[in-house]
């Protein structure tokens, strides 16, 4: 009963989140310079034909009016018309989720273990060579700014070497440079989170009595020091989740994967009004809806934690 | 009386970032089969890493044994991997925490932890065997058996300390080591759960160290006494002739330390100075800095534990004589 009532003010909470980010985005992409219409429309396209397709598009109103109807329209589940690509947005939406959950998917994967097990390698050996690289590595891979780690990567893999395509989207080949991209910082943070935890939980003194009843050190490691070390690593790669199912403008980008961020980045270039709101619109809901199953979660991970 | 443990000579030192404590310094102790032993001292007298040593747990890459030997049934358990010392700790050497608040695992539940003992050294017993043991062991320590599915933190500390017994005892140990196992708990509570463990010692007579400094759990509880100062074993005996005919100063000093219900009210009396650093030992007898008995000899040579009785022996070269 109560774990309802919890869920229930959480999406109480969501709503109200997405109502903000939703005025946020309308006012921003009408903020922005550039009339929508004129880059629609051909270069030489007469007064009439842009007044009338501002009339068409609801332009001529009132920004109140507008804002309420594009509310009033994604409440009835219409995320919008996008003129630019004389398709719905619910649509595009569909199409682009798919490929940037296809390479979110494969970034959490290799990511979670990769970070675990370096984690692990590294809380246990604390002080030694493979905590020192491992940190090392956590340090740089944090630092490097993900624009510049593609770059890079483009240049050795696709350019000097040539084993990598550059771009597209057709093959596992074009997934590996845009999500070791996409991964990376997470990666290393998980690795510095999870080493950090394991550290602490083989001080602790549960540890040393888990121990003192024969178990091996590998089993502690294995199941009782590293479900408390794992708690802390739950809630960031739960955060994370979101975030990639709302896709890296700039990877996809780069790499041209038909994702979520690359649509978004030409959205935003082509003053693609409804298609840029809905889509900012989306990527909140998605992941304000990881952070709440994340929360969730917990619960049934951490028996301390009690939803209130 | 058959021997269990033989601790001979050891020397157990803490290195940490360059600085070395010296946590024992060469301490002889003798365990016996069925025997109730108490080991006291100070705070930093090496109390618990005498028993950590025992079970092979010192802090890994922190605590070194350089010296000496421990032995169980004659065998030296410093050879031993640790796959052997597995099968020991848990099934015939257990022992009991200091803190119950932070000896159980907060994410597993307490039945979770009581079954792992007993999955570990009964391999071939089923899920629902080893939750009627842990029921079983549960109910022995005063719990009700439903309880077995909840956490840690939805029990006060004396409960969590019953449950920290009823893992310890789970493989009828032949030896249990209890880490000042009441000095987290408050009065009411110590008592209960002291007179569970002398119940249960009986029961499945199994040998007890009892690790504390209070001397009065020592005389309800024990019949030998070791008295340890900065790593060694400085008074041992019988807990009658040790706390009537005390020879050491240390101890003299200790018992003088306790407040009397009877007669008329006294200050109470101190040791004067305090424990010896441990990274900067004193030479010859440790305790000669706060000893008011002290001699140029006491300055320069470790005095070695001499018999005063068949069951008593002290390390002092001015002992007290009762």
């Amino acid at each position: 009963m109560r774990i309802v009532k919890y869920i229930l003010r959480r999406i109480g909470f969501m709503a109200v989140t997405l109502l903000g980010v939703s005025i946020i985005a309308f006012a921003l992409v009408r903020i922005a310079p550039g009339n929508p219409v004129e880059l629609l429309l051909p270069e030489d396209a007469t007064e009439e034909q842009i007044n009338a397709m501002e009339e068409r598009m609801g332009l001529n109103d009132p920004v109140l009016v507008q804002y309420f109807k594009y509310i009033g329209q994604v409440l009835k589940g219409d995320l919008g018309y996008s003129y630019r690509l004389n398709k719905s947005v619910s649509q595009l939406i569909a199409e682009r989720l798919l490929q940037t959950a296809k390479l979110a998917v494969i970034t959490l994967v290799w990511s979670t273990i990769f970070a675990i097990v370096l984690g692990i390698l590294a809380g246990i050996n604390r002080g030694k060579g493979i905590d020192v690289f491992s940190m090392m590595f956590s340090l740089v891979g944090q630092s490097v700014a993900p624009v510049w780690l593609a770059l890079m990567m483009i240049l050795l893999f696709s350019v000097k070497l040539g084993w990598l395509p550059t771009n597209g989207s057709s093959g596992w080949q074009c997934m590996i440079m845009p999500s070791l991209c996409n991964g990376l910082a997470q990666a290393v943070l998980v690795a510095r989170l999870t080493r950090t935890g394991m550290a602490d939980v083989l001080s602790e003194d549960y540890i040393t009595a888990t121990r003192a009843r024969g178990i091996s050190k590998m089993k502690v490691y294995s199941k009782y020091a590293l479900k408390n070390a794992l708690l802390p690593v739950v809630t960031i790669i739960g955060a994370r989740i979101g975030h990639l199912l709302a896709g890296s403008a700039v990877i996809e980008s780069i790499f041209v994967w038909p994702g979520m961020g690359q649509l978004l980045t030409q959205a935003i270039g082509q003053r693609d009004l409804q298609l840029v709101q809905s889509l900012l619109l989306v990527s909140a809901f998605m992941i304000s809806l990881a952070n709440l199953l994340v929360d969730i979660l917990y619960t049934f991970v951490d028996p301390r934690i009690q939803l209130t | 009386m058959e021997e269990l443990i033989k601790i001979k000579d050891l020397f157990v030192e803490y290195r940490v970032g360059g600085v070395v404590s010296n946590a024992l310094n060469g301490l002889n102790l003798t365990i016996n089969k069925g025997e109730a032993l108490g080991l006291v001292g100070e705070s930093g007298a090496g109390k618990t890493t005498t028993a950590l040593s025992i079970l092979q747990l010192l802090p890994q890459d922190v605590g070194f044994i350089t010296n000496g030997d421990i032995t169980y049934h004659g065998e030296s358990v410093l050879t031993k991997t640790d796959k052997e010392m597995g099968d020991i700790r848990g099934a015939k050497i257990s022992m009991v925490f200091q803190n119950p608040l932070t000896s159980l695992n907060p994410v597993f539940t307490v039945g979770e932890q009581i079954e792992m003992v007993l999955h570990r050294h009964n391999p071939k017993l089923n899920k629902n065997e080893l939750k009627k043991r842990a029921g079983d062991l549960l109910e022995m320590v005063g719990i009700a058996r439903y309880r077995l599915a909840d956490y840690p933190h939805q029990f006060s500390g004396g409960m969590r300390q019953r449950v920290g017994i009823a893992a310890a005892l789970a493989c009828t140990p032949e030896l249990l080591i209890a880490d000042e196992p009441t000095t987290a708990l408050d009065v009411t509570i110590q008592a209960q759960i002291l007179e569970l463990m002398k119940k249960l010692q009986h029961e499945i007579s199994t040998s007890l160290v009892m690790i504390t400094h209070n001397l009065g759990i020592i005389s309800e509880l024990c019949e030998k006494v070791a008295v340890m100062y900065a790593g060694q074993v400085i008074e041992y005996g019988t807990v009658k002739e040790v706390f009537t005919k005390t020879a050491h100063w240390y101890t003299y000093g200790l018992l003088n330390a306790m407040p009397k219900l009877s007669g008329e009210r006294e200050r109470l009396v101190s040791i004067p100075g305090s424990v010896v650093n441990s990274e900067n030992l004193p030479s010859g007898c440790k305790f000669h800095p706060r000893c008011a008995h002290c001699t140029e000899r006491c300055k320069t040579e470790t005095p070695p534990l001499v018999n005063m009785s068949e069951t008593h022996q002290v390390a002092c070269w001015e002992a007290r004589k009762a």
